[in-house]
C-alpha cells in the first residue's frame, strides 16, 4: 500500500510539473501567463427577438503576460470552449466615461508584462455558450506568435 | 434670557450644527455631496412587469449604478464590487439596494437586467425603460451614452460610477469606478447607522 501511495504521489507530482504546478498559469521557456481568472456570467434571457439563450452574452477573463525572451512578442488569438470567439478588449477612460476599444495586437516588448485588469486590458469572451458560477474554471487557449500555444486554466470569480 | 446670551446661544448652536456637519462629511471616505441634495426621482420597469420609483424606497440606503448586459469588463466589476459591499455589511444588507438602471434599452429588457445582476447578488435590482425614459434618467444622473460600433455589433460607452442615496432619498456619495470596496462598505455602513 506503501509503495502504491508513493507511486501515485509521485505521478501528481509529475503531473503538476508538466502542467505547470500553479492552477491559473502556464509556461513556455519564452512566454509565461499566470494570474488567470474570469468573471462569473449568467446567460441573460427575455430579449426580444433573441435567437436562443445567451444570445449576446459576454465575459471577460484577465491574464498577466511576461515575456522572458528578448524579442517582441505577440498574442495572436485566444480561444475557449465557453463562449463563440474571443477579442482582446482595452477600457479607455476619459472624463469618468468608459469605452471598450478593440485591440487590434497585442505586443508583448522584451522582457516585459502586460497585465490584465479590470477596468483596462481584458480578453472579452463573445458569444457565451454556458453561465460562468463561481468556482468554476474555464480552458483558455493562447496562441502566441514566437511561444506557440499555451492553456490556462482560470478560475471563475 | 438677555439679548447677548440669546446671540451667544444661537452662536454656539450654529458652531455646534458647523461641526456635526463636518463630522458627517468627514464620516464618508468616498466623494460626499455637501450639502447633500435631493436624488432626482425616476420610475423605471423591473422584472416581472413591475415599477420600481426611487422615491418610494425611502428608508433604505440605495446604491445606483448604470451599465448594461454586454458589458463584460466595467459593469460586472461595479456589480461584484457592490455584492462584496452586501456581503461585508452583513445582516444589515437587508437595508441596502442596489440599483442597475441599464444603458442600453434597446437590447437590455428588465428580465435580461435581471438575470444579469442576479448573478452577483440575488437582491439586485435591473431596471430599463423607453429610450426617452432613460435618457431622462441619465441626465439627471449626469451619464454620458454614446453608442459605438464593435464588429458587427455595438458597445456603449458609458459615465461609469456609483451613487449612493440615504435613507431619506438624498445624494450622499459619488464614487467613481476603483473606488475600494472597504471604502464604499465603510460609507454604506456610515449612512445605514443614521
Amino acid at each position: 500500500v506503501l509503495h502504491s501511495s508513493r507511486l501515485a504521489l509521485v505521478a501528481v507530482v509529475a503531473l503538476l510539473m508538466i502542467a505547470g504546478a500553479r492552477p491559473g498559469s502556464a509556461q513556455s521557456p519564452s512566454v509565461e501567463v499566470r494570474g488567470a481568472w474570469v468573471r462569473r456570467a449568467a446567460l441573460p434571457t427575455g430579449e426580444a427577438g433573441s435567437m436562443r439563450m445567451g444570445d449576446g452574452a459576454t465575459a471577460a477573463a484577465y491574464v498577466t503576460i511576461h515575456n522572458r525572451s528578448g524579442a517582441s512578442e505577440e498574442l495572436r488569438s485566444v480561444t475557449t470552449d465557453v463562449a463563440d470567439r474571443v477579442e482582446v478588449h482595452e477600457t479607455r477612460w476619459m472624463s469618468g466615461m468608459a469605452m471598450m476599444e478593440p485591440v487590434e495586437r497585442l505586443i508583448v516588448a522584451p522582457r516585459a508584462s502586460v497585465e490584465m485588469k479590470p477596468g483596462g486590458i481584458h480578453l472579452m469572451l463573445l458569444g457565451l455558450r454556458r453561465a460562468l458560477e463561481p468556482g468554476d474554471r474555464v480552458a483558455l487557449q493562447l496562441v502566441f506568435r514566437h511561444a506557440g500555444s499555451l492553456t490556462v486554466s482560470a478560475e471563475v470569480r | 434670557v438677555t439679548p447677548r446670551a440669546r446671540r451667544l446661544l444661537l452662536a454656539l448652536l450654529a458652531l455646534a450644527l458647523a461641526s456635526a456637519t463636518m463630522v458627517a462629511a468627514a464620516d464618508l471616505r468616498s466623494g460626499a455631496f455637501e450639502p447633500p441634495r435631493p436624488a432626482p426621482d425616476f420610475a423605471l420597469r423591473a422584472a416581472g412587469g413591475s415599477v420600481f420609483r426611487l422615491s418610494e424606497h425611502r428608508g433604505k440606503v440605495i446604491a445606483l449604478t448604470f451599465g448594461y448586459t454586454r458589458c463584460p469588463d466595467v459593469c460586472p466589476t461595479i456589480l461584484a464590487e457592490l455584492a462584496q459591499v452586501r456581503a461585508r455589511i452583513g445582516d444589515a444588507g437587508t437595508d441596502v439596494q442596489v440599483v442597475y438602471v441599464t444603458v442600453d434599452p434597446d437590447r437590455d429588457s428588465p428580465e435580461r437586467l435581471a438575470t444579469h445582476v442576479r448573478a452577483f447578488d440575488r437582491t439586485f435590482l435591473g431596471l430599463s425603460g423607453s429610450t426617452g425614459e432613460l435618457e431622462h434618467v441619465w441626465k439627471a444622473y449626469g451619464i454620458s451614452v454614446t453608442r459605438r460600433p464593435v464588429g458587427d455589433s455595438y458597445a456603449v460607452h458609458h459615465t461609469a460610477l456609483i451613487y449612493l442615496i440615504d435613507r431619506r432619498g438624498r445624494l450622499r456619495v459619488l464614487a467613481p469606478f476603483g473606488a475600494a470596496v472597504g471604502d464604499l462598505a465603510h460609507d454604506v455602513g456610515a449612512l445605514l447607522r443614521e
